[in-house]
């Protein structure tokens, strides 16, 4: 989302080069079909050729980027034919579509070629943004669609290609090439065959060729994109002008700290006047302050994350209206902070699901997204997620690096110094799902009675605290029976109550409800068969289908405590109370990462089931896969759990 | 999936120009908090005031709009955006927005200075025409209104549209007007408005009229899961012209659905060609290989279904306009319109009557007797009329519905057959019969150690089918395997699919059908010398009550559907049955089962056939479904105790 804020410095000018001729690219216009074997035939999808060009070139004193993209597909089923006949060509960043060529060689041979007039436009942002559209022509089973097309373009001086698809690639070429005096540094990732340098007369010509690619796997507790076979790369070294590298960690370091800081004077005294409308204290603690102030500009600025124009970015103009990007808000949050007093860095990092961020390789495409650093807390705060308030930030940003960035002062000077740290996850006891409940019969043993308390804390309650006080009872009320209903479908409430709080360390909210339900009770003959597992709510049981290839990732660290206390029904025994007890522990040494232990106790007619269950770390190794699969299982497995009653 | 172009015709909103605000104060503020304490935004006024002027020897047609938004709480962050759309036959004009700001006990005005224009994306239309300009509203906060003006320019008077009451926020007030005279014959009429609560008034000054509808203290609009679309329960007001009057002459506009198809026959004049050589080798080749007009139909409809993809272009005319049958063969994609004309196209070449039909889907309320404009209808298909009287609804945009059957969005919709430029027919297209869309499940299971074992087999009939044919084809196996476990899963979430085998449908026999092993962990009981198996291992619809509490709007289900369930049941060596439950039958209107429990030697037979008969359920009929479903749901709780044999 910010990689193209850092505007292309005048890197390139005062260098005479002769303009290179544009793109010259052609398909082989009388190929046949390819020949495959017997596995690739069958196949519902392959794509027989990935391939794809970056070339940097100067015409008349001015920098651009011709791209190249070409594929083919063999489609053989309905789906593949759905996923391979629209084409969307994006436009941003492009000035011209140069070329579009696309056919179909079908079965017999039959060529359809694309008649370029059935090209759509479709223009977004006032003509900003955009993409062309079209349909391949002629397409049936069996199909073998091509096509390719170059588009001119404002150079980027950093790109991320995932070169892995879900389905097989056959062939996969990647080339950049790019006049004498530029070099880029390369880096594959997850598998992807490194690039070759070759340097010609006038250009250096990195390339790269991999075959039979591999269909990636999406897999539960791994994000699938990030496993994927991607290259990075950026613009290392314009020898033109020096022999230093170019855009560095420092580099971003000092262009984000003033792009966030540098704001006007007048926008200063604004600022000011607008931290005396947020009540700080300073003589509360810290983190009630933080929150406080989060809380406040957060429920009264909007965020516009597709609006253009400078105001949303303005931290004047947004204090005025209450609209603000998400860079704006930053800007906002940082300086409201600093005049404050309290100290807060500026990170930057990427969501998980994208890549781990790699502090090894400097590109900004790692600097997708900001969050703040308290260092004397050492916790952080999401500036434009209105829905999470800190010291809870977007899941995905944790657990991964980032580019923290420390504002420093040298005499009048301000500046910033950038290191790549780590940004924790926050433990599993700011992220709860606690139950406690209270079940009885009635008197003819057909339904129960329920009193159920339920507190969800962090993540679990960030949607539900941010929007509560916006909804309507009758909003409120079809919520809880949504909520319910997962756990007791047909249930009657007889009454409830739902309490935000906010005022705490982390965000809770906590509902009770005493409700009526026939749902966990069934018959055999004279014995009640009770479903007492299915109280905790559906657990999904985490299966093990093909050999597992990646490490577990969790999204964040949590826990669930529940007590059920059970009224056994007078003249009623219960047969096999033992069935509840259950002990699940992921050891790793001393420390138990993983665990589901659940316990009871028997005392008159109360039967009291106690359920410990957390998750305390983010990530686990692929070899300890199947130890963590039975944690997880083991709730899906208490929700298995009958109680035989019978009659004493 | 559907393509017509009526897109939206109640382009939500709202209203007229110079209507005083009803007020201004902050007295009235309080007045209205107290009135809506809970909600987060009110419509102090929402007015939709539509032109239509004879010109010369043309009607023109124009509405303004107009809304005045209060936000009562903070930050109202859904309200604080908003968009107006526009298309090629609806141009948007003179876009005024502004936040009034409260300040010092009056409003201070702040305009909306950025619009964006962008074009309409979708994922069922692929180019789409359409556009929308987007805005932020200022300042937005408790006590300040957002305030909205524009003009929609009509191209086509037939294309006028009526109005929807209620908005996604309360109203203080809603109205609609149309300022005209009295040479405009107008048929207007309110929908879904049982307690009258729609204010008319009919006000003439000269020549000229106005009609105003008008609602005070409007709740907002209720769409809930399931529900269908909110023209079928939401109060609106529908409204065409027939004629209008032109120095003295009468001319027409929509003056009935005689009227309709003649336009509608403008769409399709140019469909007429000599086939290219490879539709009439298609042609040929279906011919060759069957015995009758029948088989024939079946055959070219089916072609279509396999051969032409779904694809949807928006543009301008081609919105209404078919592309002529020899072009979708090239391409092989097209929408609705190209595979209706294709399909007609290729039964001509083959010297059968096929004929253009158009229908609205189940997204719309409207009969064309009634409501005779483009709203009523938003898709194309062919019929073909048997010998035997029989219509044939073909709906290739379904691409694994069965020969014969009309797709699930058509049924109980009424469907203009063309005959030619002067005749038609107006004719219901049925609802398909649970039995018709049969699903079996036959199982054979027996225990072995903690885990119930089993084989099945699938049988998907009609409209089951249809749907099932989609989630079949996947490039990825998993989501093949998903969608298995999908609708084989039983038991609990400790179902496992070992292995399975489909075999696709053939033209002769069109059921679809899905063989399976698995395996159910944690699912009897075995205490002592006893053990209990409830052998209801699907619970269709278990325990599903509809809460009247928190339900408002009706539920519309894709087709009716009857299911059946066969279970051989092995009982385990050393035991013997000492518990059976009871047979039961629930014989519902709307829903229903029978359980039937039987032992054979060493065998327990439970058979259960289930069924659901409705595809709309109103409110007032979710007392009786209720009822069936607590008798069936009480049925699935029971079971069977099977007991250690004395030694």
């Amino acid at each position: 989302m910010l990689k193209y804020i850092i505007v292309i410095p005048a890197l390139f000018l005062f260098v005479n080069i002769s303009a290179q001729s544009p793109a010259q690219y052609d398909w082989d216009t009388t190929r046949e079909r390819y020949v495959l074997s017997v596995v690739e035939e069958q196949l519902p999808e392959i794509i027989l050729k990935e391939h794809e060009e970056y070339l940097y070139t100067f015409e008349k004193d001015q920098f651009v980027l011709y791209n190249i993209y070409h594929r083919i597909a063999r489609l053989n089923n309905d789906e593949a034919i759905q996923r391979h006949n629209r084409i969307t060509i994006p436009m941003n960043r492009t000035f011209e579509l140069v070329e579009i060529k696309a056919r179909t060689i079908n079965l017999n041979g039959n060529v359809i070629n694309f008649d370029k007039k059935n090209l759509k436009e479709v223009q977004q942002n006032n003509g900003e943004g955009g993409s062309r559209l079209f349909a391949m022509e002629g397409v049936i089973i069996g199909s073998e669609v091509e096509y390719y097309y170059i588009r001119k373009m404002t150079p980027s001086l950093q790109e991320s290609n995932y070169l892995q698809m879900d389905v097989p690639i056959k062939s996969l070429s990647f080339v950049v090439k790019c006049p004498k005096h530029l070099e880029f540094d390369f880096k594959s990732y997850n598998g992807l065959a490194n690039i070759k340098t070759e340097e010609t007369e006038k250009e250096n010509i990195y390339s790269l060729v991999m075959n039979n690619i591999p269909a990636s796997r999406e897999e539960e507790f791994a994000f699938a994109n990030a496993k994927k076979m991607r290259l990075e790369y950026k613009l290392a070294y314009n020898t033109a002008k020096s022999k230093a590298r170019i855009n560095t960690w420092d580099d971003a370091g000092k262009r984000f700290y003033s792009l966030i800081y540098s704001i006007e004077k007048d926008a200063q005294k604004t600022v000011e006047r607008y931290v005396k409308e947020l009540n700080d204290n300073p003589s509360d603690p810290l983190t009630k302050r933080i929150r406080r102030i989060e809380r406040k500009i957060k429920t009264s600025v909007r965020i516009d994350t597709k609006g253009s124009g400078d105001a949303l970015d303005n931290v004047e103009s947004i204090i005025e209206y209450k609209v603000a990007s998400p860079q704006g808000m930053v800007r906002l949050m940082a300086n409201v902070f600093e005049v404050l007093n309290i100290r807060a860095q500026v990170v930057l990092t990427c969501s998980r699901e994208y890549a781990a961020f790699d502090g090894d390789f400097d590109t900004f495409n790692y600097l997708d997204d900001y969050i703040l650093f308290f260092p004397e807390t050492s916790q952080f705060l999401s500036p434009y997620n209105l829905s999470l308030s800190y010291p809870i930030i977007d899941s995905e940003f944790t657990a991964q690096h980032g580019l923290f960035i420390e504002p420093v002062s040298i005499g009048s000077l301000n500046s910033a110094i950038a290191s790549v740290r780590e940004i924790a996850a926050v433990p599993y006891s700011f992220n709860t799902d606690n139950l406690f409940i209270n079940v009885k019969f009635s008197d003819d043993l057909e339904e129960n009675r329920v009193d159920l308390k339920r507190e969800f804390s962090g993540y679990n309650s960030s949607y539900i605290a941010s929007n509560y006080h916006l909804m309507t009872d009758e909003q409120k009320l079809l919520m809880v029976d949504e909520l319910l209903k997962q756990t007791a479908p047909g249930l009657t409430i007889n009454d409830w109550k739902g309490v935000v709080d906010v005022e705490g360390d982390v965000d809770q909210f906590i509902l009770n409800v005493n409700f009526t339900s026939s749902h966990f009770i069934e018959r055999a003959g004279q014995r009640l068969l009770f479903k007492v597992g299915l109280l905790i709510g559906p657990q999904s049981e985490l299966y093990n289908e093909d050999e597992r290839v990646n490490p577990v990732e969790n999204d964040y660290n949590r826990g669930y405590d529940r007590v059920i206390k059970v009224q056994v029904p007078a003249g009623y025994r219960v047969k096999n109370p033992e069935d509840l007890d259950k002990s699940v522990l992921y050891k790793d040494g001393d420390s138990v990462p993983y665990s589901f232990v659940s316990a009871v106790e028997s005392e008159g007619q109360m039967l009291t089931i106690t359920i410990k269950e957390y998750y305390k770390e983010i990530y686990a190794p692929l070899d300890r896969y199947e130890d963590y699969r039975k944690v997880i299982n083991a709730a899906a497995d208490f929700n298995k759990v009958t109680l035989v009653l019978e009659k004493k | 999936m559907v393509s017509l172009k009526t897109s939206s015709v109640f382009v939500v909103i709202a209203m007229n120009c110079i209507v005083h605000s009803i007020f201004g104060q902050s007295s009235s503020l309080d007045q209205v908090r107290e009135r809506y304490p809970d909600e987060g935004v009110i419509y102090l006024e929402r007015t939709k005031t539509l032109m239509l002027d004879v010109v010369n020897d043309s009607l023109k047609a124009y509405a303004d709009f107009y809304e005045d938004l209060l936000h009562l709480k903070g930050q109202t962050g859904n309200y604080t955006k908003n968009k107006v759309y526009g298309s090629s036959f609806v141009k948007v004009d003179n876009i005024k927005a502004r936040t009034l700001v409260w300040e010092k006990n009056k409003y201070r005005t702040v305009p909306v200075t950025d619009l964006t224009r962008n074009d309409e994306q979708s994922d069922n239309v692929f180019y789409d025409d359409s556009y929308y300009y987007t805005f932020n509203y200022p300042s937005v906060a408790s006590g300040n209104r957002t305030v909205l003006e524009y003009r929609e320019v009509q191209k086509d008077p037939r294309m006028i549209s009526g109005f929807l009451v209620s908005s996604y926020a309360p109203q203080v007030r809603a109205t609609f007007r149309i300022k005209t005279t009295e040479d405009v014959d107008l048929y207007y009429r309110v929908l879904n408005d049982p307690g009258n609560r729609v204010q008319f008034n009919k006000i003439r000054r000269g020549k000229s009229v106005t009609y105003e509808w008008s609602v005070e203290d409007v709740p907002s609009m209720k769409i809930e899961p399931g529900s269908p679309d909110i023209r079928f329960y939401e109060p609106h007001i529908i409204c065409y012209v027939r004629s209008y009057l032109a120095g003295g002459k009468k001319i027409e506009v929509l003056p009935d659905v005689r009227a309709l198809h003649t336009w509608y026959r403008s769409f399709i004049r140019d469909l007429d060609e000599e086939p290219s050589e490879e539709l009439a080798k298609v042609v040929g080749t279906i011919k060759a290989n069957s015995t009758n007009d029948l088989a024939i139909v079946q055959g070219v409809y089916q072609w279509v279904q396999s051969n032409i993809n779904y694809i949807a272009f928006e543009d301008g005319m081609r919105g209404y306009v078919p592309h002529r049958p020899s072009y979708t063969c090239e391409k092989k994609y097209g929408d609705c319109k190209d595979m209706a004309s294709i399909i007609v196209g290729m039964l001509k070449i083959a010297g059968i009557k096929g004929y253009y039909t158009w229908i609205g889907t189940r997204n719309k309320p409207y009969r064309y007797t009634e409501y005779p404009t483009p709203y009523v209808d938003d898709h194309m298909i062919a019929t073909y009329i048997a010998s035997d009287g029989r219509y044939y609804f073909l709906d290739a945009t379904s691409k694994y519905l069965p020969f014969g059957f009309p797709s699930s969005m058509i049924q109980s919709k009424e469907a203009l057959i063309s005959f030619d430029d002067d005749n038609f027919e107006v004719k219901e297209v049925p609802i398909i019969s649970g039995d018709e869309n049969l699903i079996t499940d036959s199982l054979t299971i027996r225990l072995e150690n903690d885990e119930v074992v089993g084989t099945g087999s699938i049988t998907l009939a009609g409209l089951s089918k249809s749907q099932a044919g989609w989630n079949l084809e996947r490039v990825e196996q998993k989501d093949v395997k998903d969608f298995v476990i999908r609708i084989a899963g039983k038991g609990s979430n400790k179902f496992y699919l070992d292995n399975y085998t489909i075999s696709r449908p053939s033209a002769e026999n069109g059921n679809t059908e899905i063989a399976y092993n698995f395996r159910i962990g944690d699912y009897f009981q075995r205490y002592a010398d006893e053990l209990y198996i409830n052998l209801n291992l699907s619970k269709e619809n278990y325990n599903r009550l509809i809460s009247d509490a928190t339900r408002k709007t009706p539920h519309e289900f894709e087709f009716q559907y009857d299911k059946s369930e066969y279970i051989e049941f092995t009982i385990p060596e050393g035991y013997e049955v000492e518990y059976l439950p009871k047979n039961e039958i629930v014989n519902g209107l709307l829903t229903g089962c029978s359980f039937r429990y039987e032992v054979l030697e060493n065998k327990i037979l439970f058979s259960k056939q289930f069924y659901v008969h409705y595809i709309l359920l109103n409110p007032e009929q979710f007392s009786a479904w209720n009822s069936e479903i607590g008798k069936i749901s009480s049925a699935y709780k029971e079971a069977i105790i099977l007991k250690k044999k004395n030694q």
